[in-house]
């Protein structure tokens, strides 16, 4: 007796049907899965028969072989316990076969049969919607997040029972309707109101945020430097609804989505501690999952204290700066993830962090502070677009009760600028100037002459790189987008340009 | 008062005619192993491989206990030569695996009777 059944695993951040084959049949009694099964689906053995056992039906005491094809795959999701369990009772022919078309079954089974939420629902259901297969049984607690991918029926069930008793209609359930909740936007944030004077900074965080360009902080401590990178998920435009639904994935398989939860509306930050690894950095594991660059994809990444992180750390985010997606290979697998992050950097100028406050109170070395600066690589300050200073703040600032621009009105401000990026960037397949390559720039952007000299004179006089120079057109560019400019023009440039000045020429002027 | 294992043996026996077991063979032995009772289930036609242990009390643990995988190969192995030998009436049998403990209570055998104690393992 032969069944076959679908059921899911995820690969890298998508999912991938598999086709559930369970045959029993005569032989000494005994229970393989075989197909590159993980751990994880390994032991589902021992859950699917107590499971099968504690919901009131017979497991056979013959020879019962399942196969999870494609069998060059590894499976790694405990959700295939719920198709194992359904493909032995249509094998042992209390289920029948002709009940069952077009489900695919995802859920973890508990030993008394209860169905468990799994991770790694929505890229699930996305490949059931791309596979033609239209009907879903999930546990509850999954079965929001599974509708997200659309035009899918979604079931929810509690228990192996219930299941069973669908499946042969003997108590049909209704399929589980969307969520009105689009976005979960009841997130209190903090506002750029509560900051206190730093123009200047909070004039860089908004051209970051309108061109997703990347941005350093260097300030002594006790500046606001961390306050200033907390409050950027306020003035971040919001996100469409592909750049939602990548998001809620990649925190589906990264287990981060807590039940019940629709898609992420909020961008992502994240501020992983400077004692991170590269693999947790960047992605890995025997089977690669999604480090902090992709768990940022679409929004932030800060890094406090960035001197301090491990330099190897600081290198890998090199090819992800640039490239928006980083591979991660191991002997298992070799996954590619998305990492279209911003990368917002905090850092002190020296080591006792005073240099340049305007106290003349720094009691470090020139030796030492060039060391401290060091630990920062050119390559990685040259992916760095918006470089600024970010003082003490005077008696006076502190103290004055002056009202600030509140996060809406720069939001507004930042919304403003991406439309006009998107108007002129959607049919090239990008959302922002950050994602502008070479060439995009030698189509879109047009600089006035004086704004083309200028630009050469920087260029020869600071040394700069080709990536550098294309750099800070692209913020200018979103500078004169903030301003609703058709051209760039010198200010914009020179804006862009003054942002540029690199830790280590400042180190240089005042030693 | 001590039981030895044959008495156990007689007495799993006894029980298993009083259910409508037919005995097919008792202690089949080959060089690396014996099977205590083969025995054949009155309704479904399962050929039933049963390993008797006997105990005086479970004061030193269960009967059952001392099956462990180890003894569950032997055991497993005994039976694959048992159905090559029989191939021939044993063509579209299922197999069971079943332990049977036999206590003494009060001067009375008593049988405790696991169905389906145990399956192959992968290395199988």
């Amino acid at each position: 007796m032969f069944a076959q059944i679908y059921g899911s695993t995820t690969l890298g951040i998508n999912g991938i049907l598999i086709t559930v084959e369970v045959d029993i049949s005569n032989g000494l009694p005994s229970f393989d899965i075989v197909g590159l099964a993980d751990a994880s689906v390994r032991e589902s053995r021992e859950r699917v028969r107590a499971a099968i056992k504690n919901s009131g039906f017979e497991f056979p005491t013959r020879k019962i072989t399942v196969n999870l094809a494609p069998a060059d795959i590894k499976k790694i999701s405990s959700g295939l316990d719920l198709p194992i369990a359904i493909g032995i009772l249509v094998a042992s022919g209390q289920l029948r076969e002709e009940d069952l078309a077009d489900y695919v079954f995802a859920a973890e089974l508990s030993l008394e049969g209860r169905l468990r939420q799994i991770t790694g629902i929505l890229p699930m259901s996305i490949a059931c919607k791309e596979n033609q297969i239209t009907k879903m049984i999930v546990a509850p607690e999954n079965a929001q997040e599974a509708l997200w991918a659309g035009s899918i029926e979604v079931y929810a069930m509690s228990d192996l029972k219930q299941v069973v008793e669908h499946l042969r209609r003997e108590n049909i359930a209704d399929p589980v309707i969307k969520d009105k909740k689009i976005l979960n936007e009841n997130f209190v944030l903090e506002d750029f109101k509560d900051v206190q004077g730093q123009i200047v900074a909070k004039r860089a965080l908004e051209i970051a945020a309108a061109g997703r360009h990347n941005v350093l902080m260097t300030g002594p401590p006790g500046s606001g430097k961390t306050m200033l990178a907390r409050r950027m998920p306020s003035i971040l435009p919001e996100m469409f609804e592909e750049e939602a639904l990548e998001v809620t994935k990649i925190y589906s398989i990264a287990g981060l989505l807590r039940p019940n939860e629709g898609l992420i509306g909020q961008r992502p930050f994240r501020n992983p501690h400077h004692t991170i690894s590269d693999a947790g950095m960047i992605g890995g594991g025997r089977i690669p999952r999604p480090g902090e660059v992709t768990l940022s994809h679409n929004g932030v990444l800060f890094l406090d204290e960035l001197p301090e992180f491990p330099r190897i750390v600081l290198e890998s985010l090199r090819q992800p700066l640039e490239d928006g997606q980083v591979t991660v290979s191991r002997v298992n697998a070799s996954f590619c993830f998305p990492s279209r992050f911003m990368l917002i950097a905090a850092m002190n100028p020296c080591l006792c962090g005073r240099q340049n406050d305007g106290t003349n109170t720094c009691t470090c070395t020139p030796v030492e502070i060039k060391k401290y600066n060091k630990k920062i690589s050119g390559p990685l300050l040259d992916r760095i677009d918006l470089n600024i200073f970010v003082p003490r703040l005077e008696y006076k600032e502190i103290a004055n009760a002056s009202q600030e621009e509140s996060s809406s009105d720069i939001k507004k401000r930042v919304e403003a600028a991406r439309k006009i990026q998107q108007d002129r960037l959607h049919k090239w397949g990008i959302l922002c100037n950050g994602q502008m390559t070479h060439k995009h720039i030698k189509e879109l952007c047009n600089l006035t002459s004086d704004a083309q000299n200028l630009l050469e004179m920087a260029f020869n006089k600071m040394n700069l790189s080709a990536r550098a120079y294309d750099r800070i057109i692209k913020v200018a560019q979103t500078i004169a987008d903030l301003e609703n400019s058709k051209d760039i023009g010198t200010a914009h440039i020179a804006e862009a340009i003054q942002f540029r000045n690199d830790i280590k020429s400042s180190s240089i002027r005042t030693t | 008062m001590k039981i030895t294992g044959q008495q156990g043996e007689t007495a799993a026996a006894v029980y298993l005619e009083k259910l409508g077991y037919i005995i097919l063979k008792t202690n089949y032995r080959i060089r690396t192993g014996e099977i205590d009772i083969i025995a054949k289930t009155p309704a479904e036609d399962f050929v039933v491989f049963i390993e008797v242990k006997a105990r005086k009390n479970s004061k030193y643990g269960l009967a059952s206990e001392a099956v462990d995988i180890r003894k569950q190969k032997k055991i497993i192995n005994t039976a694959l030569s048992y159905i090559q030998e029989e191939s021939e009436s044993l063509k579209d049998a299922t197999f069971r695996f079943d332990v049977i403990e036999v206590y003494r209570k009060e001067n009375v055998l008593e049988c405790n009777h696991i169905i389906n104690a145990f399956l192959l393992e992968n290395e199988f």
